[in-house]
């Protein structure tokens, strides 16, 4: 039976006091192994959860239904303080992230998946906005863009100044490409040696010049990768984080842990996208908060524990979480909206410029589509030069 | 006639009339011999004429110059969305990961094809029945890089491998190599951009415990694995 006294009162008294003091007053940098805080002033990131096939607005439009339609009572939805009305699966996030939930409309105005898709992503321009905000964001990650795990959203596409999108299949071998292992060829002398394939490669380039865009971005950034020094970040202890046992990136968990693994790396934007959510019939909407609270939000919650409440890298961070799809589902069948009420998570989200959709899930006509979106990520992220013009929602960013 | 004859012969009769034409159907209604006709090949201006300004290569049609437009309901041209883009480029494509264990027994002359799957889900292989237009990535292409560098240190085997790669040695060797993964003669400047790697970039090798002088066979690794991780392998 271990002893308490006097003396060990203290002591762990003052440790206490001094871990407060050093986190909160002194900052990360006076204490290295402190736990970083995520902060609207730290490193931006932005995880966009996209849910392939619509995002009910029930989620971040709570009161919109409540008793009338998508099962919405009081018993299953929560209040974020000062801001919307959601989904009670989102009050299983940690205090500090559920407090910063707020509700954003992309109305972009159409109700096919391909139309809707590329009204939220690229307004049928050749440079996805997510490639535009992530080359825009600037920073030292040379992997700007990735997606984890696959998958395909129309307009989420092109390149911009060298930033262009990156899928994360396996962690495995993008930790190799990371970090190298002495049991591997050199990063070094493989960074020189696939500088000389891609001179190799001149002659295929010329004579498709579009086609292989993507092969000419993957030479460039696999060069950069293995250029730069390997932080000493842990980057295998990430996916054991979200109890992922293996490598391969092929479920919504390892989607998460992986973006993480990303971020981490220097990733400005990272892609999870999600598929089932084209939900035709789901009237009572169960099947959406089945899915949400068994596949979405448990690997959210380690997400946010390890990035927001626990980080334990000595970089303050200022990661930005958004939930979208194609469109809402419309009622009374749960079909498709004209727009997409997105959820947004982030430090600088000021939570009480929340935009409901009506009682029938219609928008704002006023509302802008996905530039304007976008526009807003660029604010919270606090890019400047962001390609997108003025914060088209000013009421929602601090 | 009975009724149900006759409309029976109704629609032979309408496509027999769809698919008539004039006696100048063929030749667009235009004496082939006719200056004017823009299909004359003595027309300066027929658009099948070699280009002036790259005579090497012959003009081509687009698309929107060579096909038969078609009007639809509401006066709207069949075509009009139809994507334009000039004949015979951008052609090559991304091997799929399922023909790279192949390719790599073809090309390196190995006795059984390597497994690869522990590389599949870095390549984003499709599950059975579905198909996906495969991309290289950074991650994948460096993937790529360190199987083909496996594959060449465990099976580059002979004196020539066992010996420091010395100038001319690696330009024959590359040049080898290059010949028989491409299925081509390369240039000279495509057999120094794979000798550099062995006589120049790869000489020494940066571990965690400090740099070591690197083996020649994983010299001739290093380069041999720059040609397998070429756009001549990974595209066809």
């Amino acid at each position: 039976m271990s002893k308490f006294n006097r003396r060990s009162f203290l002591k762990a008294v003052g440790i206490g006091a001094g871990a407060a003091v050093g986190t909160r007053l002194a900052g990360p940098g006076f204490m290295p192994d402190a736990m970083a805080q995520n902060s609207g002033a730290g490193k931006p990131a932005v995880l966009v959860i996209y849910l392939g096939g619509g995002y009910n607005a029930l989620f971040g439009s709570a009161a919109s239904f409540m008793n009338t339609a998508f099962g919405v009572t009081a018993g299953n939805t929560a209040q974020v303080p000062g801001g919307p009305l959601v989904d009670a699966s989102f009050n299983r996030l940690p205090k500090a992230a559920f407090d910063k939930i707020s509700t954003v409309q992309i109305n972009h105005r159409s109700s096919d998946h391909g139309g809707g898709q590329r009204g939220g992503q690229s307004e049928g321009g050749p440079v996805g906005f997510a490639i535009q905000l992530a080359s825009s964001m600037g920073g030292d990650g040379t992997i700007k863009m990735a997606t984890v795990g696959g998958g395909n959203v129309n307009g989420l596409a092109g390149t911009m100044n060298g930033t262009s999108i990156q899928n994360i299949g396996d962690a495995r071998s993008t930790i190799d490409a990371l970090k190298g292992n002495d049991t591997l060829a050199d990063r070094a002398i493989a960074a020189k040696a696939i500088e000389q394939s891609q001179a190799m490669s001149a002659g295929r380039f010329a004579a498709s010049p579009k086609g292989l865009t993507h092969l000419k971005d993957g030479y460039d950034t696999v060069r950069a990768t293995l250029t730069k020094t390997a932080t000493p970040y842990d980057y295998a202890a990430v996916l054991p984080g979200y109890g992922v046992t293996g490598t391969a990136i092929n479920n919504f968990n390892s989607k998460i842990a992986a973006a993480e693994l990303m971020i981490r790396a220097g990733a400005n934007v990272v892609y999870a996208i999600d598929g089932g959510w084209d939900t035709h019939g789901d009237r009572d909407g169960s099947n959406v908060r089945n899915m949400m609270n068994t596949r979405i939000i448990p690997p959210l919650i380690t997400f946010f524990n390890r990035m927001w409440v626990n980080n334990t890298e000595p970089v303050q961070r200022n990661v930005n979480v958004v939930i979208m799809g194609d469109f809402s589902r419309s009622l009374p069948g749960s079909d498709h909206a004209t727009g997409c009420a997105a959820t947004i998570i982030g430090a600088n989200v000021k939570v009480g410029g929340f935009q409901r959709v009506t009682n029938n899930v219609g928008f704002d006509p006023n509302r802008p589509s996905g530039r304007g979106f976008f526009s807003l990520l660029g604010a919270l992220t606090k890019t400047a030069g962001a390609p997108f013009g003025a914060n088209a929602h000013p009421d929602l960013a601090v | 006639m009975k009724i149900s004859t006759f409309l029976f012969a109704i629609p032979i009769l309408a496509a027999v009339a769809a698919c008539s034409g004039g006696s100048d159907e063929l030749t667009g209604g235009l004496d082939p011999n006719d200056p004017n006709n823009p299909n004359n090949p003595n027309n300066p201006n027929n658009p099948g004429n070699p280009d002036p300004n790259n005579p090497g290569t012959p003009g081509e049609k687009t698309c929107a110059e060579s096909q038969q437009g078609y009007v639809g309901l509401g006066g709207l041209a069949l075509h009009g969305t139809r994507a334009e883009s000039a004949a015979n480029v951008d052609r090559d494509r991304f091997k799929p990961f399922s023909s790279l264990s192949g390719e790599f027994r073809r090309v390196m002359g190995l006795g059984q094809a390597p497994n690869l799957g522990a590389s599949a889900a870095t390549f984003g292989e499709p599950p059975a029945r579905f198909y996906a237009e495969p991309k290289a990535t950074a991650v994948n292409l460096f993937e790529a890089y360190q199987v083909s560098f496996r594959l060449c240190e465990a099976n580059n085997t002979g004196a020539t491998f066992t010996a420091v790669p010395t100038d001319a040695a690696a330009k024959t060797q590359c040049a080898d190599w290059e010949r028989k993964i491409w299925s081509r003669t390369p240039t000279p400047a495509e057999i120094d951009a794979c000798a550099k790697v062995a006589v120049t970039d790869s000489v020494t090798e940066t571990l965690q415990a400090g740099p070591r002088q690197t083996t020649p066979v994983r010299r001739w690794a290093y380069a041999c694995a720059s040609v397998l991780t070429s756009a001549g392998f990974l595209t066809y």
